[in-house]
């Protein structure tokens, strides 16, 4: 087995520790089973549940695997439908943010000579960060939203 | 489902007492009896500019905790650690106590942070969740302190730049008041990270909507000093403000008294859909719940709090149970009053309530104690109802996570589809070779 997935199995155990009972037995036996068996069990992992998720060190691969269970059982059709958009948009934003960041891409010709957009440039990577993660956020809650 | 209740910093400094392994029980005992005798002196309490706030004994403690001898006192507390995983502050969090004024020389406003930071330690420690109560409120206003901030800023008083520039004067106070607020909710935001939700806008329907026919420039709003400063859409510029300097993840939430009121109710929806327009217009969410205080008297029906559920979750925002009791004379009718709790617990499961808040403690610490009634679901002494049992043992099993909650957070993280067909695809794989026999470990 994959260690850095035996890890991630590790953080989904902890992480769906903290889900209620009915969600929690929303999730197939056998998917926690398989977990359970491929977990690293050297590898210590403890959710704090004074601390926001997002500040927890969740890794890459849990998160994709939570994802998946969340696409798996629990979204309705329409939910599913936007979850992959926003998969789909974070894969997009994954592999321009390589390209515009790109110390080369960016410094290889003269700025003004090629119509580049100077204020983006100078704009911080954290704010721009920031900004996508304003936008993905606005369309959570849209998704989330009963409306 | 989160299960809470107000807290104060009196009694979180109690616990502390208990807790305080150097000291023997007689010692622990003394001590609290000194800490209780200390709390009906004047001078100990919330200070708010000159005043001490709250009715009762001059302190905003509710009950009477002076008088809970110290086997109650240590029941209280493990009701507390094993029964609530959300705590509200009962006032410590309010701007009155947080606001102690504005320093002219460094153009800032003064914040004390001494008692809220008390609860809110508490919480962190013990694994409580904390709502943030309240942000926009009109009780206990920080006129004078608003006011000296936008003079400063002004370099004259109000009234002379009114004079100078009547034209704009309007809309420069409103800006002022908007950087004022959002200073302070960021700095909040800053103080006490982990509360998950916000009381951003607090009662902010008049219950003149129950009492009289209002007149055409009525339009049932408080007209506090956010409705005077910030104009009578101020509800959709705090909430503004709050998505701006709040951290993200947190939840803003309107909350509201006397919807059991048909007239006061209608009145709430009413502002809940004009959110709802401007999110619409704008394109982004900025409420994302409704807290229903549900302060009740016994003669509220089963009807009525059925109703108040339907209304609200028909908006489509989430709701929160953030103040609930229910005033009974504790010499009858406790028939109703099991019955309207558990009407309570059936609805909330029912509509998905993601955290019911009481107001107080127990019996003995809520803001009606030592009146003859009672209103929680915990006893004097600290010991849960019978008929209240089950609903929390069965919130105690939960949760601190809803699946939607990590499911957001791993969108958030930058989650894409190829990680999660990876995942899907090692999954797939891993269970093919355990159906052909090889190992995992081969």
């Amino acid at each position: 087995m994959n260690s850095t997935y035996s890890k991630a199995y590790t953080e989904v155990l902890e992480i769906i520790r903290h889900l209620s009972k009915e969600e929690y037995e929303k999730i197939p036996k056998e998917k926690i089973e398989f977990y359970t068996v491929n977990k690293d069990n050297n590898y210590v992992f403890k959710i704090n549940p004074n601390i926001n998720l997002s500040k927890q060190n969740i890794s890459p691969e849990a998160n994709a695997i939570l994802v998946s269970i969340y696409k798996e059982y629990f979204a309705n059709e329409k939910q599913k439908e936007v979850l992959n958009q926003l998969l789909i948009e974070n894969q997009k934003l994954h592999n321009e943010e390589k390209v515009e960041f790109n110390p080369d891409e960016a410094f290889k010709d003269n700025l003004e000579d090629n119509n580049i957009d100077n204020d983006k440039l100078l704009l911080p990577i954290e704010s721009i960060d920031e900004k996508w993660y304003n936008k993905i956020l606005d369309f959570i809650r849209s998704l989330f939203n009963k409306n | 489902m989160k299960i809470g209740g107000s807290i104060c910093f009196q009694l979180t400094d109690i616990f502390e007492i208990i807790d305080d392994k150097s000291l023997t029980l007689e010692e622990k005992m003394k001590k609290i009896q000194k800490y209780q005798e200390s709390i009906i002196s004047e001078g100990s309490g919330i200070k708010v500019g000159n005043n001490v706030i709250g009715s009762y004994n001059g302190f905003f403690v509710f009950g009477n905790i002076y008088r809970l001898d110290y086997d109650s006192l240590v029941r209280i507390k493990e009701h507390v650690e094993k029964n609530l995983s959300s705590l509200t502050c009962d006032a410590e969090m309010k701007m009155g106590a947080i606001l102690s004024g504005y320093d002219i020389d460094s153009h800032d406003i003064k914040y004390n942070f001494k008692f809220a930071d008390k609860v809110y330690n508490y919480a962190m420690k013990n694994g409580k969740d904390i709502r943030g109560h309240t942000l926009v409120w009109h009780n206990f206003e920080p006129r004078e302190i608003i006011n000296e901030y936008i003079e400063d800023r002004l370099g004259c008083t109000i009234d002379e730049y009114k004079e100078k520039y009547p034209d704009n004067f309007v809309e420069k106070r409103k800006d002022l008041t908007k950087e004022f607020l959002g200073s302070y909710m960021k700095k909040m935001g800053e103080q006490y990270p982990n509360c998950y939700c916000w009381d951003v806008i607090n009662e902010i329907v008049s219950d003149d909507v129950c009492n009289k026919e209002l007149s055409e420039e009525d339009d049932g709003l408080r007209h506090s000093l956010w409705y005077e400063y910030l104009g009578k859409e101020f509800y959709i510029d705090a909430l503004e403000l709050a998505r701006e300097h709040l951290p993200q993840e947190t939840k803003l939430i309107y909350n509201e008294y006397g919807e059991q009121h048909k007239e006061k109710r209608e009145k709430i929806l009413e502002i809940i859909e004009k959110i709802k327009e401007y999110e619409k217009k704008e394109g982004k969410v900025l409420l994302d719940g409704i807290g229903i205080q549900s302060h009740y008297s016994i003669d509220v029906t089963e009807k009525q709090i059925e109703d108040i559920y339907s209304d609200f979750a028909k908006t489509g925002k989430k709701i929160q149970i953030t103040e609930i009791d229910i005033i009974s004379d504790t010499s009858k009718k406790n028939e109703k009053f099991n019955k309207l709790w558990q009407k309570e617990f059936e609805l909330a499961q029912k509509y998905g309530v993601d955290s019911f808040t009481g107001w107080g403690i127990c019996d003995s610490l809520n803001w009606y104690a030592n009146r003859g009634v009672q209103l929680t679901m915990v006893d004097e002494s600290g010991n849960v109802k019978d008929f209240a049992r089950n609903f929390i043992e069965k919130a105690r099993e939960n949760n601190n996570f809803s699946i939607e909650d990590v499911a957001k957070n791993a969108i958030l993280k930058g989650t894409t589809l190829a990680q999660v067909e990876a995942c899907e695809n090692i999954e797939a794989k891993e269970k093919e070779m355990v159906r052909e026999g090889v190992s995992i470990n081969e």
